[in-house]
């Protein structure tokens, strides 16, 4: 598991906080920058610089794609350079590289290869964006080189995003203020994602890691494929609220990435409109949108879409295997649009029919994408007897009644906010009721929280 | 100050928690000072109070807490004391801190340490022992590491905030709470024994072949014998001896091949050699709890198995 510790989060906001305190209101984005990248250089070390030095060629290229628009497709090349190499020469598969972290090295981020540096995929997709709209007239290339290096290596952004514009991100940059509502906001969004993560995803992680390690096989194979999905979501998505909740405190609104419960889609179209949207957004806007244009009679489209998700795909992983996970993907949603599933009678039950059906088809994708080797999934899926290890269940009962019950708590909360972010839910509500969440949640984090870190699978890419 | 009603709330806030917290904790021990001692405390007394004869102790994970029973040993080798330290989640680091501790103490003593992953981690069950038993984690961290770089100042990081976190958090004792009215406790240090069986194939053991290959590599390899060394010269100091072994069992291929380099590079007297009858009589799926655990029946195979192995390292 690659993990940040809670205790480093903790120094980083609080000297983010005194500094801020400390500087004048027109300076104040430079006591992020400076945290910023002293806390990068914490986790990565010297490789800091080679990131600067990179920000440092995308400043000087922002000026030049305004001058003549065709630096632009050299640009965006010399931008990928880092990120195509790193995503080369790293052999091993991300399931087992995030499964075995930490036993090869005295630290999770003790990467060997010099450019596989954690937040690079966020930096070089930031950097693009950064230049394409610069193309585009969007924005105008930044004057100030170290308020777009903040852009580009922005802490609570950097690992794992959500994606941001430059003019979304710059301008907030401008007016960070931190007040009681900015710090309560920032608390909420915190305090909820280490819930979702020391307690659910953490502990669904083990529970999967315990299954794969038996000899579960046949039909029961799909429950690690179900852990695994939910696994992600609890886990990925309780990241983003905590560094959400990060920026919240200086008064910087970060994206939304995932739609509440999104778990409970009932077609893939829904679920890719609200899962890891800012990245799905940068895709759509930087490359579907760009080949789509061309596209003039409009015939090709599908099959755009289609090598839009092979490209997320590979950019998780360049391997067979995320190329049948992409290939998957990418058909499934383009013949769910065209039996219009949408459209189909009976929308009540359509929806709990549709769950049900998004639900087993995403845990054999799941299970594709954490496979090394998808012809021994098919066989320990379709070939092998079923058995499921009820002695390995009965020793982690305990473990899996405390998921149910938080997951259930989860659920709650999100079913009575709808579309709101728990911050905001929370808002709404009495004082009283409003700190009995609070305490609520701390305490049950106090007692199952498995592992003092956040960990973030995303992290990885 | 614009964010003075926070600082209010926040301190309102860590009071509530404070009192929850120490409401419970109270609640807790009045109910359980009531029972008989557990293994735990059993160890923290032989711990606190050593004997002047030789001990033997055995430092690992839960592996270790699994697969020596300290008994089949003692009647093997009558009237001598072993000793099983295995701790739930120990890490090589766990281990070494143990072994540090144990050797500054006067008595003669033989550690046979199990060799695994360093990680810049301690487990809370391995916190929460350190504490009972006064171990002081942060000298001997300062020890073992002295070089003054961006990693260690990570590391030492992630050992603070385990240990803090390992401070506030209740999971200790809402355990306590749930095996209140369990006559068997599980304890998470010495032996301990399950008959169950549930696992069927014998993937996950050690083989003879794997310690003759040389395609396993390790680059951190100069940090484990820094720690190795550092302890084999403390051993000297009390007339003590170090013995670092491999667990047979593996849950993750990658971690034996990362430990197998480091076990070729040591010197003999420095390690426990495994033979090749010993393999195959051990690989056995019918010994194992679960993939990298033995059941009790292959917890007395081990041992046993174990017994004419450990012979040559009895100090005289």
């Amino acid at each position: 598991m690659v993990e940040f510790n809670l205790l480093l989060i903790f120094i980083y906001v609080l000297s983010s906080v005194t500094l801020v305190y400390l500087f004048s209101a027109e300076n104040k984005w430079k006591a992020l920058l400076l945290t910023s990248l002293v806390f990068y250089y914490i986790l990565v070390g010297y490789k800091i610089f080679f990131l600067v030095f990179i920000a440092l060629i995308i400043y000087k290229l922002g000026f030049k794609i305004q001058l003549n628009k065709s630096w632009l497709k050299i640009a965006v090349f010399l931008v990928l350079i880092p990120l195509l190499i790193s995503k080369l020469t790293d052999k091993n598969f991300h399931f087992e590289e995030y499964y075995s972290t930490g036993i090869q090295s005295q630290s999770s981020f003790n990467w060997t290869h010099l450019l596989q540096i954690i937040g690079i995929s966020y930096f070089t997709f930031n950097g693009i964006s950064y230049l394409v709209d610069i193309k585009r007239k969007y924005i105008e290339p930044e004057s100030n080189f170290f308020l777009l290096l903040l852009y580009l290596i922005y802490f609570p952004a950097v690992f794992s995003g959500p994606l941001h514009r430059a003019k979304y991100l710059i301008g907030q940059f401008k007016n960070i203020a931190i007040n009681d509502s900015t710090i309560s906001k920032g608390m909420r969004l915190i305090l909820w994602g280490l819930f979702k993560n020391m307690i659910i995803a953490q502990r669904i992680y083990s529970l999967m890691t315990h299954l794969l390690g038996s000899e579960i096989s046949g039909i029961y194979y799909l429950i690690p494929g179900l852990l695994f999905f939910l696994y992600l979501y609890t886990n990925f998505s309780s990241f983003i609220d905590i560094f959400q909740g990060v920026s919240e405190i200086f008064g910087i609104k970060m994206k939304n990435n995932f739609n509440n419960r999104i778990y409970l889609s009932s077609s893939r179209q829904e679920f890719w409109k609200g899962w890891h949207i800012t990245l799905n957004e940068w895709f759509r806007d930087y490359f579907f949108f760009v080949l789509a244009k061309k596209d003039k009679k409009r015939r090709y489209l599908n099959f755009i879409l289609f090598i839009t998700f092979i490209l997320i795909a590979l950019w998780h992983d360049i391997s067979y295997t995320l190329l049948i996970w992409g290939t998957l993907n990418g058909l499934w949603i383009i013949l769910e649009k065209k039996a219009n599933i949408q459209k189909l009678p009976f929308p009540s039950i359509r929806k709990k029919m549709g769950i049900v059906y998004h639900l087993t088809v995403s845990c054999f994708l799941a299970l594709i994408f954490i496979s090394t080797d998808p012809l021994l999934l098919i066989e320990k899926v379709f070939i092998e007897d079923s058995y499921i290890p009820l002695n390995v269940l009965k020793r982690l009962s305990l473990s899996i009644t405390i998921i149910l019950c938080a997951f259930i708590i989860m659920d709650y909360h999100y079913f009575k906010s709808k579309n709101k972010r728990f911050d905001e839910y929370l808002q709404e509500k009495p004082v009283l009721q409003r700190w009995f969440i609070y305490c609520k949640l701390t305490l049950l984090i106090l007692l199952f929280g498995l592992n003092p870190a956040v960990d973030n699978y995303y992290i990885l890419f | 100050m614009k964010s003075r009603k926070s600082i209010i709330k926040l301190s309102i806030f860590g009071l509530i928690l404070l009192i929850t917290t120490i409401s419970i904790r109270q609640i807790i021990s009045v109910s359980t000072t009531n029972n008989n001692l557990s293994s735990f405390d059993e160890i923290i007394n032989v711990l606190s109070n050593p004997t002047q004869d030789t001990t033997y102790y055995f430092i690992g994970s839960s592996r270790v807490q699994r697969s020596i029973n300290p008994e089949i040993i003692k009647k093997y080798f009558k009237g001598i004391d072993f000793q099983n330290l295995g701790i739930s989640g120990s890490t090589f680091l766990g281990n070494c801190i143990l072994s540090e501790h144990l050797l500054k103490k006067e008595s003669p003593k033989v550690l046979f340490i199990e060799l695994s992953p360093i990680k810049p981690k301690l487990s809370q069950h391995f916190i929460h022992f350190s504490t009972k038993a006064n171990l002081n984690i942060f000298e001997s961290i300062n020890t073992f590491n002295s070089t003054n770089s961006q990693e260690q100042l990570l590391f030492n990081l992630n050992i603070l905030n385990d240990y803090l976190f390992s401070r506030v958090s209740l999971k200790h004792d809402g355990r306590d709470l749930m095996q209140l009215n369990k006559s068997k406790k599980k304890s998470t240090i010495g032996f301990i024994s399950t008959d169950e069986n549930s696992h069927n194939s014998i993937l996950p053991f050690l083989k003879y072949e794997d310690l003759e290959t040389t395609k396993y590599k390790n680059e951190n390899i100069d940090i484990y014998l820094k720690y190795m060394s550092y302890l084999e010269a403390l051993s000297k100091q009390t007339n003590s001896r170090v013995i670092f072994f491999l667990p047979v069992t593996y849950k993750k291929e990658k971690e034996k091949n990362l430990l197998i380099p480091i076990y070729n590079k040591l010197p003999n007297h420095l390690k426990l050699k495994y033979s090749e009858d010993f393999f195959q009589e051990i690989t056995n799926s019918s010994y194992l709890l679960d993939k990298n655990h033995f059941n009790s029946k292959g917890a007395e195979k081990y041992t046993s198995l174990l017994c004419p192995i450990i012979k040559s390292h009895l100090l005289k």
